[in-house]
């Protein structure tokens, strides 16, 4: 392999792992908080892609992007805080396995809605040609849209770091995810820590939105289920009981992906891609149930 | 009482008009499915969203099993051709259709079987999508993604109601047998169970492969309705939104998801709103209003009924049951006596 081809190789899944351990940080975000795997997370990516189709509707293009970002974000904020509220909040205590159902059934009724509201076919969303543009160094293609995805990527990681660890807010979440129980009775709000994860899980999702649309162009009601899945492989692979293991995990499953592909190639196998992703995520749940990296002691073994 | 209820459900449709016996025919399917579903979820307590993919297996093999040869053997010529010349009678097809995804169930059960709560949910989602990736991309076996066509239509409601009769039995004698009743201790109280020498690998292992065959045989069922299967079906699927992971989750979940009965009821409840919402769908033109109020049941029976319709409880006929003391794994643990 020469030299070139492994640089691209390597940009290719340092955008994907960027991507993925976006979507891996909100689902382990609420899984740390609530243990809750949230189904319905991936609706969330498609509230935000569906808003973007909405403001293009307004606004005919998408020339101003400042607007377009924060409204994209609001709404799927807004959609996060609504799932926590209607859905999640009564059956809270529930075990694990009910609230994974109960997100199935809410990830059930924004799809549908959706294809009532918008039809189950793809509609384009007309984005101002970020999607093509392109920087060539040598051999090697930079598409500009890779480069926002990893500075999307590093400036939301790097800002929640800073939120968890200097703001008041932030440091009650580290604790409500170490202890939840014990930070209640130390008067941490519970409803205040869950609703400020379903916020900055609603911002990732809302950016992984902007990212995904403008990389397939487009919306449609099972736009939310790909980046959903693999968020959660990622978070499997990488931990998923440590905010790190997920954006880890999500950078060793960008690197997986291309890495199979290449791999695959040779024998003409790249079409079942996935069907190996998931046997890794399979056997990672047997045999290394903690992940990667391993994060807090889990109180049960997932 | 839950095969009274069958019965009665199903002749009712027979002297209806044709559709309601079509969508009768339907709803035995989706029981048989249920029932196998059950008889893993229910007995052990651990989630499971991969069973679609037991259903996919029964119903390919019930389709290159009975499909017209001489169709086969142009529309897939690079098949196997045991598989391209199969032309088994209907009950032979059924029966492999069982045996298939059983040996399958068997082999993931290996890693599966020894996986709890949130990691079982997990995986079990990944062998679905695994499964579900092989199938619409092996276009030389299966066709790919493009439909499997003219398969033997067998699917009836009396034919059926038999197939769904048997199956009630099997899963209530399972549940009554010893290994049955070992498998719903080790839900109850993992630990306890252990204690007691109970092989919870094991005997999950017996209801996982048991209930691959039921699902198996529902996915036979299917295909020998609809004549023709294609593999988005059976996935998780977002345009049909959950197809048959969706419904049949909500069966025994609206329905009740530790007891027999719940399985049943739910499989008849849901089956019945959704075929009367497919009407109101024509005349209010939003084609996809079943799903949708689908999912609003299964999320308000989550909130407010979490043990289902039943309430985890089994019905027996006439109306009197001997008081056993059951605890749901959802409900707060209440405080122990020694003898627990």
């Amino acid at each position: 392999m020469e030299l070139s081809e492994v640089a691209q190789n390597a940009i290719d899944a340092a955008a994907r792992g960027g991507f993925f351990a976006l979507i891996a940080l909100g689902v382990a975000m609420l899984f740390g908080i609530m243990n809750l795997i949230n189904f319905a997370y991936g609706e969330l990516i498609m509230a935000g892609g569906y808003a973007m189709l909405v403001f293009t509707g307004w606004f005919f293009d998408a020339t101003v992007w400042p607007l377009l970002i924060i409204w994209t974000i609001g709404v799927a904020v807004v959609f996060a805080l609504a799932q926590e509220r209607l859905a999640f909040r009564p059956v809270r205590n529930a075990a694990p396995t009910t609230m994974l159902v109960t997100s199935f059934a809410v990830s059930v009724l924004l799809v549908n809605i959706t294809i009532a509201v918008w039809g189950g076919m793809p509609v384009p969303v007309p984005l101002a040609g970020v999607t093509l543009d392109q920087f060539v160094i040598g051999d090697v293609r930079i598409r500009k849209l890779d480069l926002i995805t990893l500075g999307a990527a590093a400036f939301l990681l790097g800002t929640l770091t800073l939120f968890l660890k200097k703001t008041s807010s932030g440091i009650q979440m580290r604790a409500a995810a170490e202890n939840f129980q014990m930070s209640q009775l130390l008067g941490v709000a519970a409803n205040r820590v869950i609703a400020t994860a379903f916020l900055i899980a609603g911002i990732l999702a809302g950016s992984v939105g902007l990212i995904a649309v403008a990389n397939r162009g487009g919306v449609s009601p099972g736009m939310g289920l790909f980046p959903l899945i693999f968020g959660l492989v990622a978070v499997v692979i990488g931990g998923m009981r440590s905010l790190v293991g997920a954006v880890v995990g999500g950078f060793v499953l960008g690197g997986l992906v291309v890495g199979l592909e290449q791999g695959l190639a040779t024998y003409d196998l790249e079409r079942f891609r996935d069907a190996f992703v998931f046997l890794a995520v399979i056997l990672m749940l047997v045999f290394r149930p903690q992940g990667l990296i391993a994060g807090r002691a889990g109180r049960e073994r997932v | 009482m839950p095969a009274a209820i069958v019965t009665v459900v199903s002749l009712l449709a027979m002297v209806g008009s044709e559709v309601l016996e079509r969508k009768a025919a339907l709803m035995l399917v989706n029981l048989v499915f249920v029932l196998g579903l059950f008889i893993f979820v229910g007995n052990s307590g651990v989630l499971s969203f991969g069973h679609a993919s037991f259903m996919a297996l029964g119903a390919y093999t019930f389709a290159f099993m009975t499909a017209n040869p001489q169709l086969k053997n142009t529309t897939l010529p690079d098949a196997p051709g045991f598989l391209r010349n199969a032309d088994l009678a209907t009950w032979q097809a059924i029966g492999l259709s069982a045996l298939v995804p059983a040996v399958f169930a068997l082999i993931v059960a290996l890693p599966l079987m020894r996986l709890n709560g949130l990691a079982a949910g997990i995986a079990t989602l990944a062998m679905l999508f695994a499964v579900g990736v092989l199938i619409a991309n092996w276009e030389s076996l299966t066709g790919g993604r493009t439909a499997f066509p003219a398969i033997r239509t067998v699917t009836d409601v009396p034919f059926s109601l038999v197939i769904a009769l048997v199956m009630l039995v099997i899963a209530f004698l399972y549940q009554q047998s010893s290994s049955g009743l070992r498998l719903r201790g080790t839900r109850e109280d993992q630990l306890a169970a252990r204690s007691l020498g109970i092989n919870v690998v094991k005997e999950r292992t017996i209801a996982w492969v048991l209930s691959a065959a039921l699902v198996g045989v529902s996915g036979a069922m299917l295909a020998g309705f609809l004549g023709t299967i294609n593999p988005e079906q059976f996935f998780l699927g977002a345009r049909s939104a959950g197809g048959v992971t969706f419904v049949t989750i909500a069966m025994l979940v609206v329905g009740g998801i530790t007891s027999l009965s719940g399985a049943v009821i739910g499989a008849v409840f849901i089956s019945a709103v959704a075929e009367g919402l497919r009407e109101i769908e024509d005349i209010v033109e939003v084609n996809n209003l079943t799903n949708i109020v689908l999912a609003l049941i299964l999320l308000l029976t989550l909130i407010l009924r979490p043990k289902g319709i039943t309430g985890g409880r089994e019905i027996y006929w006439p109306f009197k049951r001997e008081q056993t003391m059951r605890r749901p794994p959802d409900a707060a643990v209440p405080p122990r006596t020694n003898g627990d």
